[in-house]
């Protein structure tokens, strides 16, 4: 294959960043040591000065060649180029004009570059400073340097104080669809490429107003058509599509975020609204609930926090049998359930798990000969959120003890003793969503009357018994928010 | 000395003490340089040992699960989604045509080749359940419970071939090596009974399936994480229960007799598979007591098996139905079901997606929805994770090895239908779409490594953080791909 000119170009110009810091270090170097050498104390260094000031300026001119060789790909603003360009090259010429004026110049200049030469070198070290500063901010952008600067250095550089992050989301409806939600999302994917200082494609991502003027390609967002915002278009190919964003096997947009932004735009691509204000549809309402990380009932753990179980009362526990786990690492929550060796309730001593009452919150007692006494000890574990009690030999006066469960959303009470009578015990669990109640003598009349009370509430009955003659479901339908 | 002696000689001559040195000093340094460089994750170090058996804690998961257990039926052999779920109206109209061209150009089958002409749907399709989801006559029960799970119709998958389709499909590598989901899962989780194996893998329908027994191997993780073997009929794990003439109590001091030997060979190598070993031999003398008792399905009422249309005594997919309920609520975390009997080519009659299928979907179909049904009312599905698929799809195109008539269908890797049930997963929702003739997805499709993450992440596993330190790096089940499918997430 034929070595392509251009690309070799650009090949060694990359290494301008690295050989750049040669001239920068050496020239330092020759300059201290000019200066220092004037003072008797550190004389004898006049006599390396020489040597380290022609590497300096070797190195500055290769530096420049590279420099060159590297703009020559296109990818910096040539505005901005301008100044460190010539600088750059103005400081190989004075590296390599000073050297001169030392060494064989001496015949020509001799009275006046004794006197002068000291200028020289405080010029070379502000030149240095300078055109350094210029190729960083080429590199990292202008704001790289001060962006982490405490407030009173950025006001003496100009700049405005940093900016103040929004608050976290902690009601959906207070929300701004676009400074919390879309906002964020294209700061995170796309402005390490589409800021002031990159500009690749032509494109500004980084406020609404340059989102809506666009780039080379055209406007990136158009209110409320999906067709022709590229922005969208281009964030929904393949990743592995030439055209897909974000580039270079950078991260993408995931469904939900993809979901939202084609929401945004739809909307109208307001530029500052907040969700209580805007039109949600189900899917999207989960969606961003989802992503503002609002979902507590969807981690299925209570919404408070706990603090961590005291070690004794989990050993007393422990040592009694039970099987208990820590569900999570990040909360104290703790799911237990009966020993898999056929010990029931009835041989374990259940005021021990009052010990860690707060922490329980998923329970699975099932087949455990759990009796009505038993639940009066449940019914203090206050964290409960999920609770199996199937199989038990526990009836309407046990359930009686449930009613302060406020956390239980799962409540599971086929195979028991259960009627009708017992199900109102259970109207004041506010979260339940689920209920359990095959092979009890709950009557399909009793379930009518708990579903008039508790719409939300999902009964599961059974689709096989022993002539309950319950064939199907008695199922209600979905809560509607 | 004859001439044999004198090449010893000779031989022995050149390879001086000088020689010898001269030789090591390379090798020495290499292991210098290894240990230096901290290559020291070796079989027999046993610093690595404490790590993998010692410093991992069961149950630990990332964040909270929606699923403590997992019931995976796989379909070994590609069922055909175009005669079950993937209704196509327009495929229909093309039967007997010939394939555009475009359509097999650059493309792999295992076996089509030239112009082969479009296959229509050989079942008829009805919209069922509340969601409307279109579900062939093939499976009347499954229509019943279409609402409660959610069809994934756009899977995709990178193999054609069976063992490395189904390699990927159970390892998420189509080469040999890599730990099956099972075993991540367990790896992961932890056993929550300690008395029967954490995995295990119950198999239907005749013979082994393509990709053996690697299918639920334990790759590099450690062995006590690999899917045991059980069998409905006859002894339920072979080789468990004790000969002739050895009681339990010898029985028991013998395993105590291995594992100390065990032991102490431990403490001199140090390599964690001889703790695999020691665990393996403890947890099968508990096996003894536990696995008869629950692999015997005897014990179910009479309406039970009237459900599931189950025979005990047999080897039958409806008994390891049954099985997979009873082992779930034993705390067993990942079943593992295969039935080997969806590879639908058409090289004889009964062998297509015609007759042949329908006899095989009556196999299945009230089971598979038995389990869904009964899981449901005893509230085990809220947290069972059921999932069912094969290891690819089939071919809109007909198969005509050995002439047309059969009804058969190739393999298919570009479009597939499974569906996901319980377990925090979205009840009665489609989520993919194919093309017109069912060969492409075009909407939402999902990769099988995707379908891992999913399955990890309803168990509370961040795929991306499930790792093992193997070789030098850290590994994961969804190697660097992976995308959990959060529309069908409840």
């Amino acid at each position: 294959m034929l070595l392509n000119i251009s690309d070799l170009i650009v090949f060694f110009g990359r290494f301008h960043p690295l050989v750049v810091h040669l001239p920068i270090g050496i020239l330092f170097l020759a300059a201290v040591m000019a200066l220092l050498s004037r003072n008797k104390k550190f004389s004898n260094l006049a006599s390396a000065l020489d040597f380290v000031l022609l590497m300096g300026a070797i190195s500055a001119g290769v530096a420049c060649v590279l420099g060159w060789m590297l703009s020559v790909g296109g990818d910096y603003d040539p505005d901005r180029l301008f100044w460190h360009q010539w600088m750059g090259i103005l400081l190989a010429v004075l590296a390599f004009g000073i050297y001169w004026l030392k060494t064989r110049g001496q015949h020509y200049a001799s009275g006046v570059w004794m006197k002068g030469n000291r200028y020289a070198f405080w010029f070379l070290l502000i030149l240095i400073g300078f055109t350094g500063h210029l190729g960083g901010n080429l590199t990292h952008g202008s704001n790289y340097l001060w962006q982490y600067a405490p407030d009173f250095v950025r006001t003496i550089a100009g700049l405005e104080p940093k900016p103040i992050p929004r608050p976290p989301v902690t009601v959906l409806d207070s929300a701004d669809i676009f400074l919390d939600a879309v906002h964020p999302l294209i700061q995170s994917k796309c402005q390490s490429c589409h800021n002031p200082d990159k500009q690749k494609g032509g494109l500004l991502l980084t406020n609404y107003e340059e989102m809506i003027q666009g780039g080379k390609n055209g406007s990136s967002v158009i209110p409320g058509d999906l067709d022709n915002s590229v922005l969208y278009q281009r964030i929904i190919l393949p990743s592995t599509h030439e055209d897909y964003m974000p580039a270079e096997g950078r991260q993408g947009f995931n469904d939900d975020e993809l979901a939202l932004i084609k929401w945004w735009i739809e909307k109208g691509a307001p530029s500052s609204m907040l969700l209580g204000e805007m039109e949600k549809e189900d899917d999207i309402h989960s969606k961003l609930k989802r992503m503002f990380g609002l979902n507590p009932s969807e981690t299925r753990l209570p919404g408070a926090e706990v603090a961590v179980a005291d070690s004794m009362g989990l050993k007393s526990v422990m040592d009694q049998g039970f099987i208990v786990k820590q569900i999570t690492p990040d909360a104290n929550y703790l799911e237990i359930r009966l020993p898999f060796t056929g010990q029931t309730l009835k041989e374990l001593d259940t005021d021990v798990l009052l010990l860690v009452k707060d922490q329980i919150t998923w329970m699975d007692f099932s087949n455990g000969e759990v009796e009505d006494g038993d639940l009066e000890v449940i019914g203090q574990l206050k964290g409960l959120s999920r609770l199996n009690l199937a199989n038990n030999p526990i009836t309407d006066s046990g359930l009686e003890h449930l009613g302060d469960l406020t956390e239980l959303t799962y409540l599971n009470l086929y195979g028991t003793g259960v009627s009708d009578e017992g199900l109102n015990a259970l109207q004041s669990l506010n979260r339940l969503k689920s209920l359990y109640l095959w092979q009890t003598s709950v009557t399909d009349e009793g379930i009518r009357a708990f579903a008039a009370e508790r719409p939300g509430v999902t009964i599961v009955m059974g689709h096989s018994g022993e002539g309950d003659g319950q064939e199907g479901e008695g199922e209600v339908p979905q809560e509607g928010a | 000395m004859n001439i044999v002696e004198e090449a010893i000689y000779r031989r022995a001559a050149y390879n001086s003490r000088r020689h010898f040195l001269k030789k090591c000093t390379s090798g020495l340094g290499a292991l210098a340089l290894g240990t230096l460089m901290g290559c020291d994750k070796g079989l027999f170090s046993k610093e690595n040992t404490m790590k993998t058996i010692e410093g991992f804690v069961p149950g630990t998961r990332h964040f909270a699960p929606k699923a403590k257990s997992v019931i995976f039926m796989h379909m070994a052999g590609g069922p055909s989604h175009l005669e079950l779920f993937d209704y196509k109206p327009e495929l229909e109209k093309l039967d007997g045509k010939d394939t555009p061209r475009s359509l097999m150009e650059g493309k792999n089958f295992a076996f089509l080749k030239g112009t082969p002409k479009l296959l229509g749907p050989q079942s008829k399709f009805k919209q069922a359940g509340d969601s409307g989801a279109y579900v062939s006559d093939y499976l009347p029960h499954f229509s019943e419970v279409v609402d409660e799970v959610s069809l994934l119709k756009a899977m995709y998958t990178d193999e054609f071939n069976h063992a490395p389709a189904q390699l990927l499909m159970q390892t998420g590598s189509s080469r040999l090596g890599k730990p099956s989901l099972g075993s991540w899962t367990v790896y992961g989780l932890g056993s929550e009974n300690d008395n029967l194996p954490g995995f295990v893998v119950l198999t239907s329908g005749g013979g082994g399936i393509s990709a053996g027994k690697s299918a639920w191997g334990s790759g590099f993780l450690p062995t006590i994480h690999q899917g045991v073997q059980c069998r409905s009929k006859g002894e339920p794990v072979l080789f468990l229960s004790n000969p002739d003439n050895i009681d339990g109590h010898l029985r028991k001091r013998s395993i105590d007799i291995i594992n100390e030997v065990n032991q102490l060979e431990y403490d001199n190598v140090g390599d964690p598979e001889i703790l695999s070993r020691i665990a393996q031999y403890e947890l099968a003398f508990k096996m003894q007591a536990t696995v008869p008792e629950v692999m015997d399905i005897g014990e179910e009422p009479a309406y039970i098996h009237e459900m599931y249309g189950t025979n005990p005594g047999e080897s039958s997919f409806a008994n390891n139905c049954l099985l997979a309920r009873r082992l779930v609520e034993k705390g067993v975390r990942f079943i593992q079901l295969y039935d080997n009997r969806w590879d639908t080519h058409g090289v004889g009659q009964g062998n297509g997606v015609g007759e042949g299928m329908r006899r095989s979907c009556q196999v299945i179909d009230k089971p598979m929805t038995a389990l869904i049904q009964d899981l449901k009312q005893r509230g085990l599905l809220d947290e069972t994770l059921v999932i069912w698929g094969g290891e690819f799809g089939r071919t809109p195109m007909m198969e005509a090895r050995t002439g047309e008539g059969f009804d058969g269908r190739d393999h298919h890797l570009e479009a597939f239908t499974m569906w996901m049930a319980g377990g925090g997963i979205k009840r009665g929702v489609t989520y993919g779409e194919t093309d017109e003739i069912g060969y492409y997805g075009i909407k939402d499709r999902v990769h099988v490594h995707d379908l891992h993450a999913t399955i990890l992440h309803q168990l509370g596993f961040d795929h991306e953080r499930l790792t093992y330190e193997f070789q030098g790096r850290n590994f994961r089940l969804t190697d660097v791909h992976g995308k959990v499918i959060q529309s069908i997430l409840a």
